[in-house]
């Protein structure tokens, strides 16, 4: 299939990209930028928040249970109030993000009844941190509840934590980075080279030369190809040396997953190229696309498996969401085909299935 | 004034002849929404949670019914008979394993402390630490339990301070409430800057920028006929996207439009000086591609919309405020859950106006320049 037709094609399009200095720059500059700062910004434990405490029982109890929750590290103690209806307007002046209210009737309860009540009011505006305090109260007041009670807890609880045991989060975040900016340089460099040609009418020029349809589209992926691959390794090398992310697996395996994942990425530049017919769409059309599904849709942060059923079927179809389980499985746990073989078939299929889209809706347009 | 509106004409009719155009810029944001909106959620949810219950007893049996009750896990229970637990967590199978040694029951009734394992894919550190809450939190719910009932062999005088939780302004929790303004801000964001410097790049690469200074107009008026059209477009995808998350998602909007209208004018005036700078920053719509996707995915991991900025070390959180986005989510939210006016948001909006002037007074002093140059 390859030719002698093909090879100036693809010298043409390697012209082209080394032509354009300034968006070589950018391209091997902002990733490493963005990379340097996300590394260090993206950090999911939700600690310090701000909390206010309203102690209407002022008891020695009560105090010993304040010390409890200023003392962990998901609170900040900000505010202490008297009256319990000033907690909407804390709220409403974001002063406080949680509340607690322990009632005037609490350590009497405690000693009575055995069970006593706390008001515990979270800002449900943002629904993640809201659960999240929610969760540590309940569960510090649980702990306290038993080990006040002067119970040695009965069963002892060990917990292990494998593959990251210092909850490193940028060790997390660093691989995320990577596929996510890969899918997004390689969908965006594709998306507008065929139909850039459209615009200025050469296509129609090499249209009446004898090249086919498919050596067209692949003449214009694989000098992407080379490039793309060219910041995934530059982005890696950058990733392990300043952030030191561990690298458990093998690098052989890495770069012929990542090869096959930029292949995939391109491939819905390519489709998105031949759907459109100027570059404006094609830009947009690129950016609407890739990126919120690939940042949200793909484990980069949320977990797929908390998703409704449905989307998790969407989630399906976003590449970022296979190589994501790839790269992480490589780098922090060793990984290899064994495991892997499952996203790695799965990110082809869909690779092969943008490119056979791309390369009909090619063929129509002759 | 006239030659600006044949100008903002001219844009529109370019926009509105393009059937592709429209629908990515009103049909693909609105599915996003729609799909997205449910997406996010930091909780732990279905997660697979492997059981090996070596011991079997009807206590055992009970605490792995507490897993498997609760919507946070799906327990799997032959996790013993298939093998190595550890080699199943490194193959990717599941990400959570409890293991409960033999003779647990025995152990807890001579007090001899059992130990329960709790091992857990690290990778996801925040999935982590939320799933080993519940763990946790399940656990000493069954201990409380058991000792209330009776079933362990202790001194019962134990005192349970019981937290009564409530959430205000968001009381079933529903995260779709916090990324729904979120997602219209983005969206927002894209439509408007993307496409201003799109459009003005497009018309210096065919020449047509040349033509337009040889004609009467003022810079100003090229810049307002440039940028009015797209500000028209980001109001009226701004009214889409609200109806479309007020009606489906039932987001609710306590505070006022009047107010809400006003802030997503400035907003909007940001993000088209934005796409007015990058313009004059770059030759190719290429690049003007690249320099606005950089601009923007930086706003939007910044912004606070996934994750609080108050997690980021001291030097970024530095960063996040010449952020635009940032500002204008929290006002969102805050606006459309508890319905805040500006005697609370003023310290929001006085930022995002200020930003908004600096790169409104930067990209147009750029553009005369460049236009002469």
């Amino acid at each position: 299939m390859i030719n002698s037709r093909f090879f100036p094609l693809m010298r043409k399009e390697f012209i082209h990209i080394a032509r354009d200095r300034r968006s070589l720059l950018i391209l091997f500059l902002m990733p490493v930028l963005m990379m340097f700062v996300f590394g260090y910004a993206i950090n999911m434990d939700v600690k310090h928040i701000r909390m206010g405490i309203c102690d209407l029982s002022r008891t020695p109890t009560s105090r010993a249970l304040i010390e409890a929750v200023s003392a962990s590290p998901y609170f900040d103690v900000t505010v202490r109030y008297e009256d319990p209806r000033l907690t909407g307007e804390l709220f409403r002046r974001r002063e406080i993000r949680a509340a607690v209210i322990i009632p005037r009737e609490f350590a009497r309860d405690l000693g009575a009844s055995g069970v006593a009540r706390i008001g515990v009011i979270t800002d449900g505006t943002d629904a993640n941190t809201a659960t999240l305090a929610q969760n540590y109260l309940e569960g510090l007041f649980l702990e306290r509840s038993l080990s006040a009670g002067g119970v040695e807890f009965p069963v002892r609880i060990k917990s292990r934590i494998l593959y990251n045991p210092d909850m490193e989060s940028s060790h997390f975040v660093v691989p995320g980075i990577v596929a996510l900016l890969l899918i997004m340089i390689g969908a965006l460099l594709t998306s507008v080279t065929i139909v850039r040609e459209k615009e200025t009418g050469t296509l129609e020029q090499i249209l009446v030369s004898p090249i086919r349809g498919y050596e067209v589209v692949l003449g214009k992926a694989l000098p992407y190809l080379v490039l793309a691959f060219g910041i995934a390794v530059f982005i890696i090398i950058f990733g392990c040396l300043w952030f030191h992310v561990p690298m458990l697996g093998s690098w052989s395996w890495l770069t012929l997953f990542c090869i096959i994942y930029l292949f995939t990425s391109l491939a819905i530049g390519l489709m998105i190229s031949t759907l459109v017919s100027t570059q404006q769409v094609a830009m947009m059309l690129a950016l609407v696309a890739t990126l919120l599904p690939s940042v949200m849709l793909s484990g980069f942060i949320f977990p797929v498996a908390s998703m409704p059923a449905p989307l998790r079927v969407v989630s399906r179809i976003v590449p970022a969401t296979y190589f994501l389980e790839i790269i992480r499985g490589i780098m922090l746990k060793g990984n290899g085909p064994a495991e892997l073989w499952r996203p790695v078939l799965a990110m082809i299929a869909v690779g092969l299935l943008f490119t056979v889209m791309a390369i009909r809706r090619f063929r129509l347009k002759l | 004034m006239r030659r600006v509106l044949h100008m903002v004409r001219k844009e529109l009719i370019q926009v509105f002849r393009d059937v592709n155009m429209l629908r990515v810029i009103f049909v693909v944001p609105m599915i996003q929404l729609f799909v997205l909106g449910y997406a996010i959620t930091t909780d732990v949810k279905n997660l697979k949670i492997l059981v090996c219950d070596r011991d079997n007893s009807s206590i055992s049996r009970g605490l792995v019914d507490r897993f498997s009750y609760t919507e946070y896990f799906i327990v799997d229970r032959e996790a013993c008979a298939g093998g190595n637990v550890e080699k199943r967590l490194f193959d990717g199978d599941a990400v959570l394993a409890l293991v409960i040694p033999g003779d647990f029951a025995h152990d807890m009734d001579r007090q001899a402390r059992p130990e329960i394992q709790i091992l857990i894919d690290g990778q996801n550190s925040n999935t982590a630490a939320v799933a080993l809450g519940y763990c946790n939190r399940i656990l000493l719910e069954f201990i409380r339990d058991s000792l209330a009932a009776g079933n362990l062999r202790f001194k019962r005088s134990v005192r349970f301070i019981e937290p009564v939780s409530r959430a205000w302004y968001n009381p079933e929790l529903k995260s779709v409430y916090y990324m729904i303004p979120g997602i219209i801000s983005v969206i927002l964001t894209i439509v408007t800057m993307l496409l201003t410097s799109l459009a003005i790049v497009k018309e210096r690469e065919i020449g047509t920028l040349d033509q337009l200074m040889v004609t009467p107009l003022e810079p100003w008026q090229i810049i307002a006929g440039k940028t009015i059209p797209f500000a028209l477009l980001g109001f009226l995808e701004m009214g889409v996207a609200m109806t479309f998350g007020v009606l489906w998602f039932k987001v609710p909007v306590a505070g006022s439009l009047v107010l809400l209208a006003a802030l997503s004018a400035v907003f909007i005036m940001t993000t088209l000086s934005l796409g007015i700078f990058i313009s004059t920053l770059v030759d190719t719509q290429q690049q003007a591609l690249f320099a606005a996707w950089f601009i923007l995915v930086t706003c939007i991991l910044l912004s606070g919309f996934f994750y609080p900025i108050s997690n980021m070390p001291q030097w970024v959180r530095v960063i996040t405020l010449a952020n635009p986005l940032r500002y204008f989510i929290e006002i969102l939210r805050e606006l459309f859950l508890k319905g805040a006016g500006l005697s609370v948001l003023w310290p929001e909006i006085l930022s995002l106006g200020a930003i908004g002037l600096t790169v409104f007074v930067m990209a147009t002093a750029r553009f005369r320049t460049r236009v002469w140059e």
